[in-house]
């Protein structure tokens, strides 16, 4: 007997990809040949494999995080194409969008298409469906303290909606926060935050919104009464060693104060125990 | 919005096209799941198919990658999916594997089983699907995708075709190359039955 066909030439065949005397050749020698006869099953046997393999559906936390993505385009799409903002130019279709969002983004349009606007669609994630309100927390212009007393009345008024009535905005630093320094490194990184320059230079891998950062600061809204504007997706140097941390930046009259969490706290629970650090900026 | 659930596919995305806000979205709810299941066999990892599909769904809703109609819309989102998880795992092929990947996929194991037991079946269960996706791994690009589209997912091979844009005499090589590949790896899991009476003397179901 011949010596036995290749495995792909076996795997062709199965397909009728050989040339006629080649097929002829491997039919006549599968005719007598159990070993090749097997191959051929256990060739047919792989596909089985891979077809019992399952594929989980899709998470609730992924479907959710798409329609994040795709109604944050239709946005900056919308304000792309009316920059000067004629009519509602975030949801004209939503009478009932809540009133917080645009205000402040007209306000922001007002004195000229901020810095931060911009910073926000080259490297920086949005979460919610609105537009940034960064501003509001590092910005010393006279203005804006309009607007963030707007924010704070409406937000004190639809207390449930709050994590859908605005969007906080984020950003990676890539800061190992610690125990003596993070109120340092939270102020650098606000600083930094409000400075296109800098920010801008971020991998475009840091501006994908990290899965649980939406849960997470509905979470510490719900539980602290507050409201975060800036999300900092971080690290932190804990005694065995770094791990992922995200720093919430809140309003506080006029300060701002800065919560350091471990990404557990998207699964709710007992804040306190993802709480890494807390303070005041 | 009941009117924009009814409009078929090629509608939405005209109306998406001349600024409507919701049939983007409305597309995209309509076809995730599907595309879900491809980019998870794809990636293996869900939070790498969550970041595929967002670079996907980004990606169709930019006027430059625009539908133009020379296919099905199904099929060009495919098409979109296919790519950005290509583009992935080509770039994932050059920095190696995380070692949280094997713990990933013992949470969606578990998650699919809906037990947490340690019984005998979930454990092999977990284990060959681990022998799977590292077979996988091992193949070259090509060949792994049109895999994973008609003996994974179960598509036509002539869908497959249209899906990566080659021909469908190359998609067959592909998977006939791969299945060849992977038959080292993978035969030790095969079902216990085979169709024919013609078994090795590796087989034998029963332990007896």
């Amino acid at each position: 007997m011949t010596s036995h066909p290749e495995v792909e030439a076996l795997a062709f065949f199965a397909e009728d990809l050989l040339e006629p005397d080649e097929e002829r050749s491997v039919a006549d020698h599968i005719e007598t040949c159990a070993i090749c006869a097997t191959t051929i099953d256990e060739l047919a046997g792989v596909t089985r494999v891979l077809a019992d393999v399952p594929a989980p559906t899709m998470p609730q936390d992924v479907a959710d995080l798409l329609d994040g993505r795709i109604s944050e385009a239709v946005s900056e799409r919308a304000a792309a194409e009316r920059p000067t903002g004629g009519r509602d130019a975030t949801r004209p279709a939503e009478s009932d969008a809540p009133a917080s969002v645009t205000p402040i983004s007209r306000k922001r349009r007002g004195f000229g298409l901020p810095k931060l606007f911009m910073v926000a669609a080259a490297s920086v994630f949005v979460i919610g469906a609105g537009t940034a309100v960064v501003g509001s927390l590092m910005s010393d212009e006279p203005d804006m303290g309009a607007a963030s007393q707007l924010l704070e009345d409406t937000a004190t008024e639809d207390a449930p909606d709050t994590a859908r009535s605005y969007s906080a905005e984020g950003v990676a630093s890539g800061t190992v926060y610690t125990e003596d320094g993070f109120t340092t490194q939270a102020s650098a990184v606000l600083d930094q935050a409000g400075d296109d320059d800098s920010v801008g230079v971020q991998s475009e891998e840091s501006a994908t919104l990290p899965q649980g950062v939406r849960e997470c600061v509905a979470h510490v809204e719900a539980t602290t009464d507050s409201h975060v504007t800036l999300v900092d997706d971080a690290r932190w140097e804990g005694p065995e060693g770094t791990d992922r941390a995200w720093a919430l930046f809140t309003r506080n009259g006029e300060g701002v104060d800065v919560l350091v969490v471990d990404p557990v706290c998207a699964r709710g629970g007992d804040l306190d125990s993802a709480v890494l650090a807390e303070g005041s900026l | 919005m009941e009117a924009a659930q009814e409009l078929p596919d090629k509608e939405l995305l005209s109306r998406h096209a001349q600024g409507d806000e919701q049939a983007f979205a409305v597309l995209v709810r309509r076809h995730r799941e599907r595309l879900w299941a491809v980019a998870i066999r794809m990636m293996h990892d869900p939070e790498e198919a969550s970041d595929a599909l967002q670079d996907a769904f980004l990606s169709a809703f930019r006027p430059a990658d625009r539908f133009r109609g020379e296919s099905q819309v199904t099929t060009w989102l495919h098409r979109i999916v296919v790519n950005a998880c290509h583009d992935r795992l080509r770039r994932r092929k050059v920095r190696p594997a995380t070692p949280t990947e094997d713990e990933t996929l013992d949470v969606i194991s578990n998650e699919r089983l809906g037990r947490t037991g340690g019984a005998p079946d979930h454990a092999s269960q977990t284990e060959s699907r681990l022998d799977v996706h590292a077979a996988l791994e091992q193949l070259p690009l090509d060949q792994r995708m049109a895999l994973t589209l008609v003996d994974m997912l179960g598509y036509r091979v002539d869908e497959a075709a249209e899906i990566l844009e080659v021909a469908t005499g190359t998609v067959k090589s592909r998977c006939a190359r791969g299945r060849a590949k992977l038959l080292p790896s993978l035969a030790h899991l095969r079902n216990p039955g085979l169709p024919r009476d013609v078994t090795s003397g590796r087989g034998g179901a029963n332990p007896s």
